[in-house]
C-alpha cells in the first residue's frame, strides 16, 4: 500500500513543482487547479516514462529503480529552480464568492458520485468489458511478465487490439508494481481520480477567470452526467482521455487570455499525453498543436491576424514581420516542444516498434458511399441528443447570461476548432469502418461525447457569466 | 423578458441537479443490490486460480467451449495472463469450457484428447 501511495505521489510532486515553476503568481486559485492538473498528467508522464525504460529493456527491480531515481532527479532539478526563482505573493483580483448553496450542490454531487463509483467498485470490481478486456488485461500482461513488453505486444492475444497506446495499462502495472501485488482496487482508483480531477480542474479553471459561480455549476453538470458515471465504474481510457482534452483546452484558453509561453508547457504535456492514452487523441494531438501555433492572442481574429494586420496597414515585407515576432514565437514553439517531447518519444516508440498497422486503413471504398454520411450524422445526433439530459441545458445558457468579453470568444474559437477537427477525425473512422455501421456508432458513440463532453461543458460555461445571478 | 428566462433557467438547473442527483442515488442502490458474485471476469478468476500454478507463465494454450458467444474466451484469458490462450485444440495443453458436461465427453471422444486436470464440471484442461 505505502509502494501504492509513492507511485501516486511522486510523479505529482514532480508535475506540481514544475506547475509551481511555470506560474510564479502565487495566487490561492492557482492552488486547486495546479493539484488537479498535477494528479492526470503527472501519472501520464509518469506512465511514458515507465514505457520508455521498459522498451529499452529494464524489467523487475532495476526499472522500478531507473523510475524513482528519474523521477527523483527531475524532482531535485525542479525545486532547484524554484529557490532560484523570485515568487511573488499575489492578492487576487477576484473577489467573487461562490454562494453556500451552490458550494453545498457540488459538495452533495461529489459525495453521491463517489459512493456511486465505490459501490460500482463493489459490484463489479474489474470493470466493464472493456475496461477489463482491454486495458486492465494489458496492465495484467506487463506486470504479471515482469514487464517483458514482448509477452503482450510481440505475441499478442486475442482482440487485444494492439495499436491502441498503452498510457492507462502502463499506470496501472507501475502501480502495482510499486505497491508488490495486484491490488483489485488501483484500476477503480484511478479512474475515479482522473474523473474527479476534471471535476476540479474545470471549478478551479472557472475560480482562476474570477468565475466560481460558473465552476461550480460546470461541476455540478459533469458529475451529474449518467454516462459519465457509468464510464468511471466501467474503468475506461475515455475518462483520462476527456481529462487531457480538458486539461490541453484551459491551459491554451488561459495561455490565449494571459500570454505567458510557460502555460503551453502544460498544455503540449497533455495533448502529449492525449495521444498516448488513446488513438483518438493522435487527432486531437495534431488538432491542438495547429490550432495553437496558428492561435494569436492579440489580434480581433481567432487564428494568426498580427502578421496579416501589420501587412496591410504598414505595407511591411514578409521577412520583417517574421521578424517582429521573433521575440514572442521561439518560446511559443519551445513551450509546446517540451511539453510534448516526452508523450510523443513514447508514442514513436510504441508506433514503431510494437503497434500493429491501423485497423481502418482498408476502407477508402466506403467513403463514395453517400447512405453512410446520413447514417453517422442521424445515428450520432440521436446519440448526442440522448446522451444526457444537461445537454439541453447548454443552448439555454446563451440566453440567460451576460456574455463574455472579446478575449474569451477569441479563446472560445481556438478550442472549438479543436473539437472540430477531433468531431472531424471521429467522422472519418466512422466512415470508413468494416463493422456494421449502426452497431459501431451505437456501442462507441456515447465514449466519444464523454472524451469531449468536459471540454464541452468548459467552452459553453466559460462563454457566459453568472456572477451577477448567482 | 430576459430576467423571466434567468428565472427559468436557474429552475432548470436545480431541476436537472435534482435529477441528476435522483439518478446517481438510483445508480447507488443498483450497484448495491449487483453483486460482484455474479461478475464473469471475478467467477473466472477464482475458478481458475488453483489451476493458474499448473501452466508456466509464457506458454500458449489452446480454447474450446460450446461457442455461446466469446465472453467464456475472454474471462479465460484474464484470469490466466500472461498465458496466451488461442482458439483451437492443436496445443499440448487446452483448456475446454462447456456448460453440458456431456458435450465436453463429446469433444473428447472425436478429437482424441485425454483429461490433464478437471476443473469442475465442464471445464478441464485437456491433453492430446
Amino acid at each position: 500500500m505505502t509502494g501504492f501511495i509513492i507511485s501516486l505521489l511522486l510523479p505529482f510532486c514532480v508535475l506540481y513543482l514544475l506547475l509551481t515553476c511555470l506560474f510564479r503568481e502565487r495566487l490561492s486559485e492557482n492552488f486547486i487547479f495546479k493539484i488537479c492538473l498535477s494528479f492526470g498528467t503527472g501519472q501520464g508522464m509518469a506512465s511514458a516514462v515507465y514505457f520508455i525504460l521498459m522498451a529499452s529493456g529494464l524489467s523487475g527491480s532495476s526499472l522500478k529503480t531507473s523510475d524513482i531515481t528519474i523521477t527523483l532527479i527531475f524532482l531535485i532539478i525542479l525545486t532547484v529552480i524554484y529557490y532560484s526563482q523570485k515568487h511573488t505573493a499575489s492578492v487576487s483580483e477576484n473577489s467573487d464568492i461562490l454562494p453556500k448553496h451552490l458550494a453545498l450542490t457540488v459538495l452533495i454531487m461529489f459525495l453521491l458520485t463517489a459512493s456511486a463509483a465505490f459501490t460500482g467498485y463493489l459490484s463489479k470490481p474489474e470493470g466493464g468489458w472493456d475496461g477489463w478486456a482491454i486495458w486492465n488485461m494489458r496492465a495484467r500482461f506487463i506486470f504479471r511478465s515482469e514487464q517483458d513488453l514482448s509477452v503482450l505486444l510481440k505475441n499478442g492475444y486475442e482482440g487485444g487490439h494492439l495499436g491502441y497506446p498503452l498510457m492507462l495499462p502502463c499506470v496501472i502495472s507501475r502501480a502495482w508494481h510499486y505497491a508488490g501485488s495486484e491490488l483489485k482496487f488501483i484500476p477503480a482508483l484511478i479512474s475515479a481520480l482522473f474523473a474527479f480531477s476534471c471535476a476540479g480542474l474545470l471549478y478551479s479553471a472557472f475560480s482562476c477567470m474570477g468565475k466560481k459561480v460558473n465552476g461550480a455549476m460546470a461541476s455540478v453538470m459533469l458529475l451529474g452526467t449518467m454516462f459519465f458515471q457509468r464510464q468511471i465504474q466501467a474503468q475506461y481510457a475515455d475518462i483520462p482521455l476527456s481529462f487531457f482534452f480538458l486539461s490541453a483546452l484551459i491551459c491554451l484558453w488561459r495561455y490565449l487570455q494571459k500570454n505567458v509561453h510557460a502555460l503551453l508547457v502544460p498544455a503540449g504535456i497533455a495533448a502529449g499525453l492525449a495521444a498516448w492514452t488513446k488513438n483518438e487523441g493522435l487527432v486531437f494531438c495534431a488538432g491542438f498543436i495547429i490550432c495553437a501555433l496558428l492561435a494569436d492572442k492579440r489580434g480581433t481574429s481567432p487564428f494568426a491576424p498580427q502578421l496579416t494586420a501589420d501587412r496591410a496597414s504598414k505595407g511591411r515585407g514578409p521577412a520583417k514581420l517574421l521578424l517582429s515576432e521573433a521575440d514572442t514565437a521561439p518560446g511559443k514553439y519551445l513551450s509546446l516542444a517540451a511539453g510534448l517531447f516526452i508523450p510523443l518519444t513514447a508514442i514513436v516508440i510504441f508506433k514503431n516498434t510494437f503497434s500493429p498497422p491501423p485497423e481502418f486503413t482498408s476502407g477508402h471504398g466506403r467513403i463514395t458511399d453517400l447512405g453512410r454520411y446520413s447514417t453517422i450524422l442521424l445515428e450520432s445526433l440521436k446519440h448526442i441528443f440522448s446522451y444526457s439530459e444537461w445537454v439541453f441545458f447548454l443552448p439555454v445558457l446563451f440566453f440567460t447570461s451576460e456574455k463574455a468579453g472579446t478575449d474569451a470568444k477569441r479563446a472560445a474559437t481556438v478550442c472549438i476548432f479543436v473539437l472540430l477537427i477531433m468531431s472531424a477525425g471521429y467522422f472519418m473512422a466512422y466512415l470508413t469502418s468494416p463493422y456494421d455501421l449502426k452497431w459501431h456508432i451505437g456501442t462507441s458513440a456515447g465514449r466519444l461525447i464523454t472524451q469531449l463532453w468536459p471540454a464541452i461543458i468548459f467552452i459553453c460555461m466559460a462563454l457566459v457569466d453568472f456572477r451577477n445571478e448567482a | 423578458m430576459r430576467n423571466a428566462i434567468v428565472k427559468i433557467s436557474r429552475k432548470a438547473f436545480l431541476l436537472l441537479t435534482v435529477v441528476s442527483a435522483v439518478q446517481l442515488t438510483g445508480r447507488i442502490f443498483k450497484n448495491i443490490r449487483t453483486s460482484a458474485v455474479n461478475d464473469g471476469a471475478v467467477i473466472y478468476e477464482s475458478l481458475l486460480s488453483d489451476f493458474k500454478a499448473t501452466i508456466k507463465p509464457h506458454e500458449k494454450i489452446g480454447f474450446t467451449d460450446d461457442r455461446k458467444g466469446q465472453e467464456k474466451f475472454y474471462w479465460s484469458q484474464y484470469a490466466l495472463a500472461p498465458t496466451l490462450i488461442k482458439p483451437g485444440t492443436g496445443y499440448a495443453l487446452i483448456l475446454a469450457d462447456f456448460d453440458d458436461p456431456g458435450e465436453l465427453e463429446k469433444i473428447k471422444k472425436i478429437a482424441g484428447l485425454k483429461t490433464f486436470r478437471k476443473i469442475s464440471a465442464g471445464r478441464e484442461l485437456l491433453t492430446p
